[in-house]
């Protein structure tokens, strides 16, 4: 399971919680057995397929492409609830490291969450502009620079790696590697790249209800195909290599679109 | 480890000395952080990460410890040599480990809770997150942040100064990071005669001085304001281009108005701090008067500021330069290029 960033800040946890139960829409529901969970899982996929490292994927422009390594930051997370309201996930704790490589880290528990009926979902790909300039004691857990966020970050240029995918890609015509380090929150001072993505899912057809102290699972799928054709089609021969260029935002609107959630209950 | 003859000879004189002497008094240690009178209120929130004698003694020996290095041959005192205002004199490019080059000259280290902007291109903008950038390049320091906090942990001294400092012995990125903040933040220089005359503390400038302090403030003194001496803006200065791989601020910004500009420097201490400009390019203080006065090279990207006049530069007499050179000498700070609590040995 993955570790929140800030579960030892148990004071803030608790006054959140205390915050909470104090808005709580259900004030006839016993305080103790209005807070249930929600585990949200992401698998990912290339097309319908399965997503396997070193397994060759084809691209409709006739490229094939092979992963190596898929890690990337979600963070923000909220859920917008059928009466119109939004439950924040405090930010603090809303942080997390999704790695390809480590099947417990597409698993995220997210607890205290209201009773209710939840009709969407929505999350950050990527760390978020104010928290990327913010000081060192708001970078703990999976935000150390020093630590786990150390290949997830750029000290020359003060930054989180919102999404790292490498591989190689096979062409018609040539072959090579893929090094896609995608990255920039807008700049500190001087307007730069933005590539921090805001994600929304309806779960409208078929709303998460949340009662007393259940645990609710959301599948979603993550499809890598569109990473490359989600919103403009790109050729992977021509874009191999990508850090901290503008190409990152192109990358970033592409794989934007792919979430989607699988089922619930 | 390349240290000039001057250093050694230093280095030398400071051991003599301190076979002399007993030990160092302790009223003289004084880690109070103090802004200067003359000085604006500092951009760096020393109230989140308060000085304390044992912060600062773990932050100096972290500075002057090649622990922070791969191979341990490297501190952050190699390339920032006090006597030269904590620069690397006598080098255009500063050398990482075997010998690797960089892309630029070493800045001077000085008043940095002033410090918008840390790099030639401002790249960090909190000094907390500066030091991981020469600690992780691979032509400096070429070290992990999470290696050298391992070193530190199995480190026979190391635990007890973090305990002694921040109240335990553990050792994270948020402390070592802090503790070589609070070494820097001391690093305040305004003891120079410049700063003496602003005080109004019983010195004058002389007559070529106050002519040279005219002239700057005439020419110079837009992007090299006072008392810090500069405006910490970007501009390109119409330097020739050496690197086609540095282009300055915009490596920063992608922005293409930004190409092979960089931050305006300090210039306190300038006249111990050669060679100048963000790759060393010119040895000696005329060159670079020289270079404002016919040097220039004007482009689309030339900072607006030198396109006042036809052909681009700042219209300089020789008279002008002699006089500036005089006004330059006083922003010289020996009480701090000598200040012991900053020194290495």
């Amino acid at each position: 399971m993955l570790r929140n960033i800030f579960h030892s800040l148990t004071v803030l946890v608790l006054s959140t919680s205390l915050l909470l139960i104090g808005c709580s829409d259900h004030p006839s529901n016993s305080i103790h057995d209005d807070h249930g969970s929600i585990q949200v899982s992401i698998d990912h996929v290339f097309d319908s397929a399965p997503f396997m490292f070193d397994k060759a994927y084809s691209l409709p422009n006739g490229e094939s492409v092979k992963g190596t390594m898929l890690k990337y930051y979600v963070s923000n997370i909220s859920f917008e609830k059928a009466d119109g309201s939004t439950h924040v996930i405090p930010q603090d704790e809303s942080y997390f490291f999704i790695d390809e490589s480590i099947e417990s880290s597409k698993k995220v528990l997210l607890d205290h969450i209201p009773s209710g009926t939840y009709t969407a979902i929505r999350f950050t790909i990527g760390v978020d502009s104010l928290r990327s300039t913010m000081g060192l004691d708001k970078r703990k857990g999976i935000l150390d620079i020093g630590a786990a966020a150390q290949d997830m970050y750029w000290s020359w240029n003060s930054g989180y790696i919102h999404l790292k995918f490498e591989g190689s890609f096979t062409a018609p015509n040539s072959s090579g590697d893929i090094r896609y380090h995608v990255g920039g929150f807008g700049g500190y001072s001087s307007p730069t790249i933005n590539a921090i993505r805001n994600i929304r899912l309806t779960l409208n057809t078929a709303p998460l209800v949340v009662t007393g102290t259940s645990q609710k699972s959301l599948a979603l799928s993550a499809d890598l195909k569109k990473m490359f054709t989600g919103s403009i089609p790109f050729s992977v021969a021509e874009n191999s290599s990508v850090m901290f260029s503008p190409f990152c935002v192109t990358i970033a609107d592409n794989y934007a679109t792919m979430f989607s959630v699988v089922n619930k209950d | 480890m390349r240290l000039t003859g001057n250093i050694l000879l230093l280095g030398l004189c400071s051991i003599l000395l301190s076979c002399g002497e007993t030990t160092q008094p302790e009223e003289s240690f004084d880690v109070t952080f103090t802004v200067p009178s003359n000085f604006p209120a500092p951009v760096y929130d020393v109230s989140k990460n308060p000085i304390t004698k044992d912060g600062f003694l773990l932050g100096k020996k972290l500075f002057y410890d090649g622990i922070l290095s791969k191979d341990a041959s490297i501190s952050c005192g190699t390339c920032h040599i006090q006597s030269s205002g904590f620069t690397q004199h006598g080098h255009d490019l500063s050398h990482g480990i075997a010998d690797r080059l960089t892309l630029r000259n070493t800045p001077g280290i000085q008043n940095v809770a002033w410090k918008k902007f840390f790099q030639w291109d401002g790249g960090v903008f909190n000094l907390d997150l500066f030091a991981i950038n020469p600690i992780t390049a691979h032509n400096e320091m070429d070290e992990t942040l999470e290696n050298i906090l391992t070193k530190l942990r199995r480190h026979a001294h190391y635990p007890g100064l973090f305990k002694s400092a921040f109240g335990s012995e553990e050792i994270t990125t948020e402390r070592f990071l802090k503790a070589l903040s609070q070494f820097q933040l001391m690093f305040i220089s305004s003891g120079s005669k410049y700063d003496k005359v602003m005080r109004n503390e019983g010195v004058t400038f002389t007559v070529e001085e106050q002519d040279g302090y005219s002239v700057f403030k005439q020419k110079c003194a837009t992007c090299h304001t006072e008392p810090l001496f500069s405006d910490e803006s970007f501009r390109n200065t119409g330097l020739a281009v050496r690197n086609q791989n540095d282009k300055g601020r915009a490596l920063i910004t992608l922005n293409e108005k930004d190409v092979y500009a960089y931050i305006v420097p300090s210039l306190r201490n300038i006249m111990i701090t050669a060679p100048y400009m963000h790759d060393g390019r010119f040895d000696n203080i005329d060159k670079v008067l020289n270079h404002y006065e016919k040097g220039m090279i004007d482009s689309p990207y030339l900072d607006s500021i030198f396109k006042q006049q036809n052909p681009a530069g700042i219209a300089l007499s020789e008279q002008d330069k002699t006089a500036l050179k005089a006004f330059l000498h006083t922003l010289t700070d020996q009480e701090f290029v000598q200040r012991r609590m900053l020194s290495e040995y």
